[in-house]
This record gives C-alpha cells, sequence and structure tokens, in this order.
C-alpha cells in the first residue's frame, strides 16, 4: 500500500513536470551595444567589479595564487599592453575566457562584454 | 488485428520463458558503471546512499602542482539517494553540483529493468532510464545567458537512455546504451536534441576488485570531433568491500557525474590532460 502510494505520488509528479516544463528554445544572441561617445569606463569603477566576479574570485583562476591578479590595474593592463596571456583574443574573438566550463553565473554578461570592449577602446584606464 | 493477436503470443511466450529460466545475477556491480547507468537495479526494499566526487583536471593548464593535480578543484559533486521500489523499478533523487552551464541541480530518476539474462534463454539484459535535472541556480538580469530563466522548463535537462547489457562470464560483463537528451534552452548555434551511444564494461580482476570502463558520444551536426566538444570516456577501478558497499575510483575527461551533464556538456579533452579522479562511495541499507 505504502509502495502503491508513493509510485502514484512519484508517477503524478513526474507526469506534471514533464507536461509543464517542455519547451524547444534557443538563446537569442544580444547584439553588441555602441560604445556612446563621452560615456567612459573606468577600472576602478566599472571593470574591477566584473573582473572579481568572472576572472579572480568567482573562477579562483586569475588571482594572486593562480595565473596573475588581474584584480590589480598594474598587473592587468600590463598583460594588456604586452598581449600577454591572449586576454584580447580569448576574451573577444575566441570567446572562451571566462572558461566555458565555468557556470553561467560566472561568465561575461552582454553588458559586462560592451564595457569591457568599450573600456578597452578607449585606452584601458584605471580611473 | 491478426498481428496484434501475434505480438500477444510472442510476448506471453517471452515472459513465459524467462519466468521459468534461471536469471543471471551481478552483470555490474552497482547501478553506475562509472558516470553511465549499467543495466541493473536495486532489490525491492534497498536504499542506495550515493556520494560521488569529481575532483580538477589531472594535468592540462589547470592542472599539475598548482591545483595538486585537480584534487583541490572540484568539477562536479553529488550526494542522494535510490530506492528500489520492486527488483525491476528504482527512483533516485539526487543534488548535484551540475559541471556545465547550469549548476546547483536537482537530479530525478527511475529506471525500469524491461528484460533479464537468463542461462538458457535471454542472451542479454535491457534497462530504461529516464532522467531529470532542474537547476536551482539563481535567475540572471541580464538576457542573453542560459540561466536568464525566462520561463521554468529551461532550468530543466531530460534524458532517457537505453541500456543492454549481457554477462559472459563471472569475470566480464559488456554493454551497449544509447539514449536522447533534450534541453529546452539552448545556444543559438546548438541544438535541443542530442542523441548519444556508447559502450562500458567490467573485468573482475581479483575476488573483491574489477575494471570498469564508460563511454559516451554525442551524435550531431554540432557534436563533430573538430568542435570543442568532446566524447566521455572514463576508466576505473571498483571494489565490492561487501555488505552492500561499493567503492569506485575512476579517471575521466566527464566534468559532470550525470548524464544530463556529461553527454551535453563535456569540453574537456583527454589529449589535453583535462582528465581528473574520481570517486563514488555507495552503500545499501534494507529497509
Amino acid at each position: 500500500m505504502k509502495n502503491t502510494l508513493f509510485i502514484s505520488s512519484f508517477m503524478l509528479v513526474s507526469l506534471l513536470l514533464l507536461a509543464t516544463a517542455c519547451s524547444r528554445d534557443k538563446i537569442e544572441p544580444v547584439l553588441p551595444g555602441e560604445c556612446i561617445e563621452g560615456v567612459e569606463y573606468s577600472f576602478n569603477t566599472n571593470i574591477k567589479p566584473i573582473i572579481i566576479r568572472t576572472c579572480t574570485n568567482g573562477s579562483n583562476c586569475h588571482n594572486a595564487t593562480g595565473q596573475g591578479d588581474y584584480a590589480q590595474f598594474s598587473v592587468l593592463s600590463n598583460d594588456l599592453h604586452n598581449d600577454a596571456n591572449g586576454f584580447t583574443e580569448r576574451v573577444f574573438e575566441l570567446r572562451d575566457m571566462p572558461e566555458p566550463t565555468q557556470p553561467s553565473d560566472l561568465q561575461l554578461t552582454p553588458s559586462e562584454f560592451d564595457k569591457l570592449r568599450c573600456w578597452m577602446e578607449e585606452g584601458y584606464p584605471e580611473n | 488485428m491478426k498481428l496484434a493477436n501475434i505480438l500477444f503470443f510472442i510476448f506471453f511466450l517471452i515472459l513465459g520463458n524467462v519466468s521459468a529460466q534461471e536469471k543471471v545475477h551481478d552483470t555490474f556491480k552497482d547501478t553506475r558503471v562509472i558516470n553511465t547507468h549499467s543495466v541493473e537495479t536495486l532489490k525491492k526494499g534497498h536504499m542506495d546512499i550515493r556520494i560521488g566526487h569529481r575532483f580538477g583536471d589531472f594535468a592540462g593548464s589547470a592542472g599539475g602542482w598548482r591545483t595538486f593535480y585537480g584534487l583541490e578543484n572540484a568539477a562536479d559533486i553529488s550526494i542522494g539517494a535510490e530506492y528500489g521500489l520492486s527488483d525491476a523499478l528504482m527512483v533516485g533523487l539526487h543534488r548535484a553540483k551540475g559541471a556545465g552551464p547550469l549548476r546547483q541541480n536537482i537530479v530525478g530518476l527511475a529506471k525500469y529493468r524491461i528484460m533479464q539474462q537468463t542461462i538458457n534463454k535471454n542472451g542479454f539484459s535491457l534497462s530504461i532510464l529516464g532522467m531529470a535535472s532542474i537547476s536551482t541556480m539563481p535567475k540572471s538580469l541580464e538576457p542573453g545567458v542560459p540561466h536568464f530563466f525566462e520561463k521554468f522548463a529551461h532550468r530543466v535537462y531530460y534524458n532517457v537512455s537505453f541500456l543492454f547489457s549481457k554477462k559472459f562470464s563471472n569475470r566480464f560483463s559488456l554493454q551497449a546504451h544509447g539514449g536522447w537528451t533534450y534541453r529546452n534552452l539552448v545556444p543559438s548555434t546548438d541544438v535541443n536534441d542530442l542523441v548519444s551511444a556508447g559502450l562500458a564494461f567490467r573485468l573482475q580482476l581479483t575476488k573483491v576488485m574489477g575494471l570498469i570502463f564508460d563511454s559516451n558520444f554525442g551524435f550531431n551536426a554540432v557534436r563533430p570531433p573538430e568542435t570543442d566538444y568532446f566524447p566521455a570516456i572514463g576508466v576505473g577501478l571498483e571494489w565490492d568491500t561487501g555488505g552492500g558497499h561499493v567503492f569506485q575510483l575512476n579517471m575521466t575527461n566527464a566534468r559532470g557525474i550525470f548524464e544530463t551533464d556529461y553527454i551535453p556538456n563535456n569540453l574537456s579533452n583527454w589529449g589535453e590532460g583535462e582528465y581528473r579522479l574520481g570517486f563514488t562511495i555507495a552503500r545499501q541499507f534494507k529497509i
């Protein structure tokens, strides 16, 4: 009796889940935004929080014990200046950094991607 | 009508023969080979508490000494329980960290043994597995990412697998499996349906230890070898320590533990050192 009740509840929950949780959707790519003239981004105000979430603390890779601490402007700007670690290529062209194996919430959102791109175009200012 | 009668006749003939034949047991020691489900189901009234852990990359850019060969990272961790409702039907509920774009997953599964190998008649065993994974990760405030979760359905992945296996001798068992994984939301360059297939085996090395192997290959237009997706291939050792306790130590390039994770999302390549140590502890209780 106990088993029958359990099986019935399980089947009912499964059927409800199947009936309510089916769709066939694609993620619509968000087109890159324009870098607006006059809107300036700085490392300390706009970029550092993104770097901390996606590169240093979240992924635990580009921090003080890892592959160069990108939360420090001097380290990141030096790598950008020397095109070390393939930052530009991997973030903007290959789009494989942050690594795709990282969860969604450690990836760059479209607006963060735009901020980074515009900041780079402005010559990556610190302040 | 005539065809239906013939089918019924064949069905009852098979059923009659099965019940009359001596069943072949313990094709595999556990309900999993490594990550892949084996054809085995739990016995009625048995509860299996399972803890799985897959460490970070052993070698490659994320492995080596810096992460102590991956042991300081965790690719996936799962904890859960499974229960045998009958000798042929089992259900399970797990929480998994997750290794793909969706994390913090609740995984529910049911496995039914359709046919069991017998000594003289049935040449193989057949089970069907159904699984649903629901991500409980927080919703993104911005669109264009997998965890924007416009609908509840976008949190859910499904897998259905058919498992065929044959125990050739007391030392060697082989399994062929095929499955269909469905994701409600995928990147615009991917497809929602993914068909996969693979092979697994178990070779008894000593009285208590066996060599295990499993593999899963995804088949569709976006999974050719030149893409970043790789087949999940694992090899390991399994100890039956007695009293319903199985311990597995494995090395696999799959980051995720469940079918809904490692089949569609496996970006790790054996050739680049992106394989990892892992273990699974399974303990059965009769309740």
